[in-house]
């Protein structure tokens, strides 16, 4: 009955004109960016963020929820017709999905990738709501040790997930939190690394940083490589898949589901694992594994709807905790702590509003989004018949606006350009941009509990490892960190491969 | 020498730097670490996972492999340089005739098109942005010498 009362409370402020036209919104710009390649949840979110500024807070976590599941949806539309992910999440679907289109069959795929992610969309958001609030009594017994030691947990296993070296993701990181301590102190007020650039003194901006690191490059890289692309054009005959294909793809999806939102908690899961978890489940118990990747139907529904899931899996840690456990869960804290607003267990306590008011407008927001995507999906396809040589003036016009729209001042698109330059070099050498994201937004909340614990504790250092919760978070981050090499040295390789620093996870 | 080897220099440069500027602030007093104490480790910490790519670099690459040469050098310069001279230019010159400028380079830069059609998009995507960002959501954006 509390989680009724609750919901009732969420649906009355989703329900509001406002948040409503949010949604919508959301929606239909994250299936945009899911759609277009090369403009991912990630570089979308935080153009668009600057926007979000003079919103409710409700409104503006609303809309970015919005784009993030959006974004979704849309990404199986290019991977299905013209084997290109829109986003990260969705690479695995061109495995099948692609093969069904060239099989005449693209209308069957996108209605199943729809349906699907709508089912999961579903399942992640009672998920959502049964789970998170259960985390608070936990949380609430958190202090300061314990909240380091998570966050030190969250940045370990993000740097582990990051694909490529461990040792490359954690420097990243390291990297990432040395940024965050640029500017004034908030405990003593001490100006810290900013060598007389009175713009610093508020510290670098995180909006700023991440358009350098994942929308810059990208530019860059299409630039040097004068990357084209092609648009398969075809006619799609037909969205609906046929009752045999519909009950082939009950299994995968349900299994996706589960699968997807229990990935999503993790920290550095997310959609892309989910994704890839499910297509290895769906190919190992399948009595065909043979026929994947030449245009199962299974090879589709159960990952379009383990990514959909994962959305909501990655909201319970953050609402939960104020943890973010990727990329769009951080971009989602910024915004709530320009908001003034500290998730976790106190925010969703003061003000459940906030919390039921997402959780109500998602509901809304998937089925929007499967209204949206069946009829229109020839809409969205013909986005893609925009060239990259168009596209690409627009995406720096949102990036300098962006910028400069943090301070009003040129300075923000300084930091934007040179942490382009760094983030260009970074992928080239194949280090991870994710760690450094991450630990930008959590950094200065680990400083304060790190500060916090030590001045409790006077100076010792044992604070960590007699409070039972921090001392099993610590173990767990080492076990993370030290599991590749006890992986090599029992002669097994214990890591998951997955595309090295894919941002929109 | 190994690409990733310059990248461990620069870190563990990073590093040193924090190291040292750390050690210059208040570490704390009485158990309670002070404005240095984080930076001081943070330093410690990028030399201690450097020292090892630095030793024995985990990929192949050389510099060259990283570093944008020849033709593709040129075009990654370029690109970089009209985006730094916008900055420059945005508040003396406005955000109108600055952006105008910027889109219509990107656009004949990227892909040589219809001196036409790239002036028509690049006068009504600077205009539209304008009308979305400076009238609906009413951000300041500057209007430089010519008021524009």
């Amino acid at each position: 009955m509390d989680v009724l009362s609750h919901l009732y409370l969420g649906f009355s402020v989703a329900l509001t004109p406002v948040n409503l036209l949010a949604a919508l919104l959301g929606c239909l710009a994250g299936t945009a960016i899911g759609v277009l390649p090369g403009i991912g949840p990630v570089v979308g979110i935080t153009l668009l963020l600057p926007m979000t500024y003079g919103m409710d807070p409700t409104t503006s976590i609303i809309i970015i929820a919005a784009i993030y599941y959006g974004s979704m949806y849309g990404g199986s539309t290019t991977s299905i017709l013209i084997n290109v992910p829109g986003e990260a999440a969705s690479v695995v679907t061109c495995l099948d999905g692609y093969q069904m289109a060239r099989k005449g069959k693209a209308g069957a795929a996108l209605g199943i990738s729809a349906i699907g992610s709508f089912i999961a969309g579903i399942f992640s958001i009672v998920g959502l709501m049964l789970l998170a609030p259960l985390l608070v009594p936990l949380a609430l017994k958190f202090g300061p040790p314990e909240y380091f030691s998570l966050m030190v947990l969250g940045l370990t296993t993000v740097a582990y997930l990051s694909g490529g070296s461990l040792l490359k993701a954690l420097l990243m990181g390291l990297f990432g939190l040395a940024v965050s301590v640029v500017g004034m102190d908030a405990l003593t007020s001490k100006v810290r690394f900013t060598f007389g650039v009175t713009a610093l003194w508020n510290g670098v901006d995180f909006v700023c940083v991440a358009m350098g690191l994942f929308a810059i490059p990208e530019i860059l890289v299409s630039v040097e490589k004068w990357a084209t692309q092609e648009v398969f054009s075809t006619h799609i005959k037909g969205i609906w898949p046929n009752r045999g294909e519909i009950r082939k793809s009950s299994g995968p999806i349900a299994r996706g589901s589960i699968l997807g939102f229990f990935t999503g908690i993790i920290p550095g899961g997310g959609p892309l694992l989910a994704s890839f978890f499910s297509y290895a489940l769906e190919r190992r118990i399948s009595k065909y594994p043979e026929r994947f990747g030449t245009g199962e139907i299974e090879g589709v529904a159960g990952p379009e709807a383990a990514n959909n899931s994962g959305t909501g899996g990655a909201l319970v840690p953050l609402f939960a905790l104020g943890l973010p456990c990727n990329i769009v869960t951080a971009i989602m804290l910024n915004a709530f702590i320009m908001q003034g607003l500290r998730p976790g267990p106190m925010l969703m306590q003061e003000q459940p509003q906030l919390f039921w008011g997402v959780v109500a407008s998602m509901f809304i927001g998937n089925l929007v989004l499967l209204v949206l995507n069946l009829p229109l999906v020839s809409l969205f396809v013909r986005l893609l018949t925009v060239s990259y040589r168009i596209l690409l003036p627009f995406i720096v016009l949102f990036c300098m606006i962006g910028a400069y729209a943090v301070n009003n001042q040129v300075s923000g698109i300084w930091i934007m350009l040179v942490f382009g330059v760094i983030g260009y070099f970074m992928r080239k050498g194949n280090y991870p941009a994710t760690p450094v994201v991450l630990a930008l937004v959590i950094g200065p909340m680990m400083e304060g509990a790190l500060r916090q614990a030590l001045t409790i504790s006077q100076g010792d250092l044992s604070v960590f490892f007699t409070r039972p919760i921090s001392l099993t978070l610590l173990i767990i981050a080492g076990a993370v960190v030290f599991s590749p090499f006890v992986g090599k040295w029992i002669g097994r390789k214990g890591k998951i491969s997955i595309p090295a620093d894919d941002p929109n996870v | 020498m190994k690409a990733e080897r310059y990248g461990a220099l620069l870190l563990i440069a990073l590093g040193g730097l924090f190291v040292y500027e750390g050690a210059k602030l208040p570490s704390g007093e009485g158990g309670a670490p002070g404005a240095g104490f984080m930076p001081f480790w943070i330093g410690i910490g990028l030399i201690g996972f450097a020292i090892p790519l630095l030793i024995r670099p985990a990929g192949n690459q050389r510099l060259l492999d990283v570093v944008p040469h020849g033709s593709e050098g040129w075009r990654v310069g370029a690109a970089l340089g009209a985006l730094a001279i916008y900055p420059l230019i945005l508040k003396p010159v406005g955000f109108l005739l600055s952006t105008f400028g910027l889109f219509l380079f990107l656009l004949q830069f990227y892909r040589r098109g219809s001196w036409w059609f790239a002036i028509a998009l690049s006068l009504a995507a600077v205009l539209g942005s304008y009308w979305l960002f400076a009238r609906f959501f009413e951000m300041p954006l500057p209007e430089g010498v010519f008021f524009l």
